[in-house]
């Protein structure tokens, strides 16, 4: 395995510019609104300074107040447009039609600028990429990590330790999925269901170990047939058979259902990693000093596998972006209010005139999945043997 | 082998239920909205705020004809608390009342009294001839309301010290102390106390099953038409282009995968491989949306105008066999290109590895040491060992193909079950859209199980025993 630090440096050419435009992306993401916004960034006045980007409200006050004050210094952002913003004058212009209005991209069906959109939609794109895998890559840790070290011997555990835990979970999930009594208190469905997820996690850890009574738990078995059983049904059509019962769509629930899909493929991947790590001499000798289970996959089999979990983390974003443009493309996604690529590209189906509509936002999701696909490439590369390449789809 | 077979069909059925049951979870998330959706579209111009008692009739038809007044599941999971004949409530907004009210106070009894109250008011309010004819319509409305509504009412406190029949209106202040009552209390603890009540098979499970396979039941809510005869209309759409896609993706990926790994190393296989990198990146409903847009209209000159603008073209009456497929190819082969360009890519990257790495083993050189030509060592020995992996992913890519049809579907404005789901999605149909997931769910594990006999079969070396 190659140990050496990676650095901007040593990187061929086209890693240089996809980490340069996931570069630039980000900056959208973090520092959209000091680059596109309908405000200034610094306005300074004798009665009115401060920050209007940062909290838009007093200053619009201030300027429905007095309305045709100069400003005695005022830094405006290069884009004099916000994605919400609308411009009456201008519907479905082509970009640099109007020297005059600024409107670099053009605007679309809303009279909205599309660069700010754009810029905005970055947000919304690598929230969602990021979080969800983040997600997906937590939960398919734990039970890809269990499932690879215990396959094919199992998990020796206690009789009683295990009937113990049975009626914990079923009570657990009596109590906090079902029973009305404890959601009149903990009012919120989504933290019943962390805690639940918690707790859950912390029984197990507490209670799967050996005791004078001892049988053999093949919780290998247990994981692999409900990662193949969540394979098998149908990605897409589930999420949007999930996102139109559920509702009005927000960045909590898209990121949710997204991972939803993406925990199966990360858990069958730490899974054969670890098998691969599991049959090394370190891992016997740390085993024979008497480390306990848990301590071996965390302090030295984790440790082994970073890489190939950073590889298919980047394919990871890649495909979660991907999933995210496509439900707002059909409009399922977020509300139309929030402005993403998928949506704006939506818009150019209704009209074929507007070249504009489909380029660039369609372009944007395409470098940045190039981009996260020549990061992963890369870092693939690296580890020296390519890890299997299921990961990708 | 046959033991491998029924063992495999048997790991099928788990598989099933999982998704059996997650789409009646789904298709049972909101009996409520349910409703609605079927009475907006069937019993037009029943509006809840007009006419009170005609609207619950009509719920309750509505309700029965759908199947929403069984229980959920062969058993029912509550608590002590809960209202014994919560089973018999038909009406769902004074249903979800009960729950409510029972969850909250955890005194059943006072939970029965309460709508034994308004049942008993309201029949006393049908008897009445000598009121005034606004104030019976309006205490009548403030009844129904109190069945939905357990809130403390000024309005029926109003009508209380106003009406003149002495009965009703102690039987209304007695209501309003119930409301009073609720409003107060906080939830019991009998509430924690499980109690399971056993349904037999009538309950809307198994009538989800039964009307599975009877079909003519499966009614749309939309137009009231049985679901299978919608999806049967559609699927043939779906099929074709699916199946078209399928082999093009096959049958080229299969013949660039022996193509590249013959070059390799040229510079023609080099940029190919580019080339297959950057269209892998570019998201099929994109590359969808501009071919159709610069392809499909006269926008960008006439010049361009090649393909029809979706749909999949009208056949006349003395159309032969020729026309009609000209017709129908003409109008399928862009959302056959869309859908299959990703399946081509990932698959010919998989086969030329898996030939990459086959073609390092020992036999390989033998073959090449003994004067075979490369082209015969890649066709005749090494492809034989290197298409297993590849026979697996065909069952893999089936459900993407699935999923990209859909996108397909409705960008190219195809008839075919993915647009189906995609309008059952934006008018509510909920039982059209799920049995359109069950159904392509039911494809992806056959087809699963399909090709992993077919891998047994060709391959013998995997273990089929045990």
């Amino acid at each position: 395995m190659n140990k050496q630090a990676i650095t901007f440096k040593s990187m061929p050419f086209n890693m240089k510019v996809a980490v340069g435009f996931i570069s630039l992306v980000l900056l959208f993401a973090i520092a959209g609104r000091f680059i596109a916004n309908d405000v200034p960034i610094y306005y300074s006045h004798k009665d009115w300074k401060g920050f209007p980007a940062m909290n838009k409200t007093s200053f619009l006050a201030f300027k429905q107040k007095n309305e045709d004050v100069e400003p005695d210094f005022q830094i405006l952002p290069l884009i004099p447009y916000s994605a919400t913003s609308i411009d009456y004058k201008h519907s479905l212009s082509k970009p640099g039609q109007d020297v005059g209005s600024r409107h670099l991209l053009g605007t679309d069906t809303f009279n909205r600028d599309v660069l700010a959109g754009i810029i905005y939609g970055s947000r919304t794109a690598l929230l969602i990429g990021i979080l969800s895998n983040i997600l997906a890559v937590i939960f398919g840790l734990f039970l890809g990590s269990l499932s690879g070290y215990y396959s094919s011997v199992g998990v020796v555990t206690g009789r009683q330790n295990f009937i113990f835990l049975l009626m914990i979970e079923i009570l657990l999930g009596y109590g906090l999925l079902y029973n009305p009594y404890v959601s009149v208190y903990i009012y919120n469905t989504q933290v019943r269901l962390l805690l639940f997820f918690i707790l859950t996690i912390l029984s197990v850890y507490m209670l799967l170990r050996p005791q004078r009574k001892n049988f053999r738990l093949d919780i290998d078995l247990l994981i692999t047939k409900s990662v193949e059983i969540f394979q098998s049904v149908p990605g897409l059509l589930l999420l949007l058979g999930i996102s139109a019962v559920t509702g009005t769509m927000d960045v909590v629930k898209l990121t949710l259902l997204v991972s939803l899909l993406r925990w199966p493929g990360i858990t069958r991947l730490v899974r054969g990693e670890v098998i691969k790590v599991r049959q090394s001499q370190f891992i016997e000798s740390a085993k024979s000093l008497g480390v306990t289970d848990w301590r071996v996959i965390a302090k030295h089999i984790l440790p082994n596998i970073t890489r190939q979990i950073i590889v298919a983390f980047a394919f990871g974003v890649a495909s979660s972006i991907l999933l995210e443009a496509s439900l707002s493309f059909l409009g399922l996604g977020l509300p139309p209010d929030q402005v993403t690529w998928g949506m704006l590209l939506s818009q150019s189906r209704t009209n074929p005139a507007a070249w504009w509509l489909a380029i660039f936002p369609g372009l944007m999701i395409s470098l940045l999945i190039l981009a996260c696909y020549t990061v992963g490439n890369y870092l693939n590369n690296r580890t020296g043997e390519t890890s299997s390449k299921e990961e990708i789809i | 082998m046959s033991a491998f077979i029924i063992k495999r069909l048997l790991w099928g059925i788990p598989t099933l239920l999982v998704i059996l049951l997650l789409c009646f979870l789904l298709l049972d998330h909101s009996p409520g909205k349910t409703v609605d959706t079927y009475m907006s579209n069937n019993f037009e111009g029943v509006k809840s705020m007009e006419n009170v008692e005609e609207y619950e009739y009509y719920y309750i038809q509505s309700v029965k004809k759908l199947g929403l007044d069984k229980p959920a599941f062969y058993f029912t999971l509550t608590n002590r608390a809960m209202l014994d004949t919560i089973g018999r409530i038909t009406f769902l907004p004074k249903k979800t009342q009960a729950e409510k009210l029972s969850a909250t106070s955890g005194n059943k009894k006072a939970v029965g009294e309460y709508f034994h109250t308004i049942d008993y008011l309201l029949n006393q309010v049908r008897r009445l001839t000598d009121t005034v004819f606004v104030q019976k319509n309006e205490l009548t409305r403030e009844l129904y309301n109190a069945k939905k509504d357990a809130d403390y009412s000024e309005k029926l406190e109003q009508i209380s010290q106003t009406i003149d029949d002495k009965n009703i209106a102690s039987q209304l202040k007695n209501l309003l102390e119930q409301q009073k009552y609720f409003a107060r209390n906080k939830p019991s603890a009998s509430l924690l106390i499980p109690a399971i009540k056993w349904n037999g098979t009538d309950n809307r499970f198994h009538l989800m099953l039964t009307r599975l396979f009877s079909g003519e039941k499966n009614i749309s809510l939309i137009d009231s038409r049985p679901v299978w005869l919608k999806i049967r209309e559609s699927l043939r759409f779906t099929l074709a282009i699916n199946l078209l896609a399928f082999i093009l993706s096959v049958f080229v990926s299969y013949k660039l995968a022996i193509w590249l790994s013959m070059n390799a190393g040229r510079r023609v296989a080099r940029s190919v491989n580019s080339l297959m990198f950057v269209l892998y990146t570019m998201p099929a409903f994109w590359v969808g949306s501009m071919l159709l847009m610069f392809f499909s209209s006269s926008t960008y000159g006439s010049m361009l105008n090649w393909f029809p603008p979706g749909g999949v073209g009208d056949i006349g009456q003395g159309d032969n066999f020729f026309e009609i497929v000209g017709i129908r190819l003409h109008h399928y082969l862009l959302p056959v290109i869309c859908i299959s360009y990703p399946v081509i890519v990932f698959l010919t990257t998989h086969l030329k590895d898996s030939i990459k790495d086959a073609s390092g083993n020992q036999w390989a050189v033998t073959a090449r040491a003994k004067g075979l030509s490369e082209v015969s060592t890649i066709k005749r020995h090494v492809l034989r060992n290197a298409i297993f992996p590849y026979i697996t992913l065909l069952g893999n890519i089936i459900p993407s193909i699935f999923a990209g049809s859909v996108i397909m579907e409705v960008l190219f404005n195809i008839p075919g079950m993915g647009r189906l789901a995609y309008q059952s999605i934006i008018s509510r149909d909920w039982p059209v859209l799920f049995n359109i997931i069950l159904i392509s769910g039911i494809i992806t594990v056959l087809a699963q199980i399909l090709t992993d006999i077919l891998y047994a079969w060709l391959d013998p070396r995997i273990n089929t025993g045990k």
